[in-house]
């Protein structure tokens, strides 16, 4: 995966945000997906603009304890993204 | 309009049933009474005489093919074939896409749904998770059947929650684990073939009677061959999630009915229970119950 590239979420999906947790759902491509909090902040980070490198450099300065699962929890979360047509990289 | 009663099957003339569930009426014409005998066996456990007129008309004729029946009405190709297990599917299919086509008064999920004393436990799956073993195994173990299929939330709160109470179907894939379930008498009850088993439920629990409160559990079947049992709580976004991918007819409403999935999956608890056999599965839902206040 190439971490220069930024992730470019889908439109139209909906979104609930439960505790810590979302719940997101594509009515066109009646697809769904569950974000547990890690996931979630990945997800709100990834607005289009920032790179893959740059959701995972700011997770890393606020969680430094976690550091190396931050990265393979980036990759994978964008990995199902992309399984599911719900983001694109640009 | 929801009407009251669950799914109700009446025979309005010596040819024809009429199916309706969720405010919706579905006429099959027939003209044999092998098919009313058939017929019965599919719809026989629902109560009720509808009288309103059929929105969609399907009929089963006797096919060329000696033995054979088709099923028309209900769009592309007629099916034909004997009235075994592979008929039974279509009929189903061919019913319940007619009662949800344009259904927009609540959700359909494709679910099981069984009742422990008058609390409802709702096993969502899609297919291949388990759902009608689970099914099975809760009224083997003492819950009363429900439905193997379908259950229907009106958006409404204050409108009944309908269970499609069918016969058990049981693909021949999974019917090892549940046949054991059965005695060998009680069997020669079922319709079966090389395709599967279609199970009246009271062979199972005789103690049947509609409920439609909403669920108080959400219990999702996961099969995974040679798991061990586990029983563990979900979250309302993991059920959430879960649901929107039972949901049957979510086009015909807005959103899809995603608010209100996630109002049911913040107000009911929820677990998922990880199985490969039915080994151990009622002491676990005692303890289950136990936790839930239920005992």
């Amino acid at each position: 995966m190439d971490t220069n590239k930024k992730v470019v979420l889908e439109s139209g999906y909906l979104l609930e945000r439960i505790d810590d947790e979302i719940t997101v759902y594509h009515p066109i491509l009646a697809t769904s997906l569950y974000l547990n909090e890690t996931g979630a902040l990945i997800w709100e980070l990834c607005d289009g603009v920032r790179s893959i490198s740059d959701v995972i450099d700011i997770l890393v300065e606020n969680y430094p304890e976690n550091g190396e699962q931050i990265a393979d929890d980036v990759r994978d979360l964008i990995s199902r993204l992309l399984e599911k047509n719900i983001a694109v990289l640009h | 309009m929801i009407t009251h009663n669950q799914v109700l099957i009446s025979l309005e003339s010596p040819s024809e049933y009429i199916v309706s569930f969720a405010g919706v009426h579905i006429a099959i014409e027939y003209e044999s009474e092998e098919v009313h005998g058939f017929l019965s066996l599919l719809f026989g456990d629902l109560q009720g005489v509808p009288t309103c007129e059929a929105e969609t008309v399907l009929w089963i004729t006797v096919a060329e093919t000696a033995g054979e029946f088709t099923l028309s009405g209900v769009g592309g190709n007629p099916f034909s074939g004997i009235l075994g297990i592979r008929f039974a599917a279509v009929v189903f299919d061919a019913v319940i896409f007619n009662v949800l086509n344009k259904n927009d008064q609540g959700i359909a999920f494709h679910a099981g749904a069984v009742a422990y004393e008058d609390k409802i436990i709702l096993l969502p799956g899609e297919s291949g998770y388990g759902k009608s073993s689970m099914t099975a195994c809760l009224v083997a173990s003492g819950c009363s059947y429900l439905t193997d299929e379908l259950f229907f939330i009106p958006i409404n709160d204050n409108a009944p929650r309908l269970s499609f109470t069918r016969p058990l179907c049981i693909k021949s894939g999974s019917a090892e684990a549940i046949l054991d379930l059965l005695s060998e008498r009680l069997l020669q009850s079922a319709l079966s073939d090389q395709y599967g088993y279609v199970i009246p439920h009271r062979l199972l629990n005789s103690d049947f009677r509609q409920i439609t409160d909403s669920p108080s559990l959400i219990l999702i079947p996961k099969y995974v061959a040679d798991a061990p049992l586990i029983i563990e709580k979900l979250s309302p976004a993991q059920v959430s999630t879960q649901l929107m991918t039972c949901d049957v007819n979510g086009r015909n409403l807005e959103a899809h009915g995603f608010p209100q999935v996630v109002e049911i999956a913040r107000s009911t608890p929820a677990y998922r229970i990880t199985f490969s056999s039915f080994d151990g599965i009622e002491e676990a839902m005692q303890d289950l119950f136990e936790r839930l206040g239920w005992t």
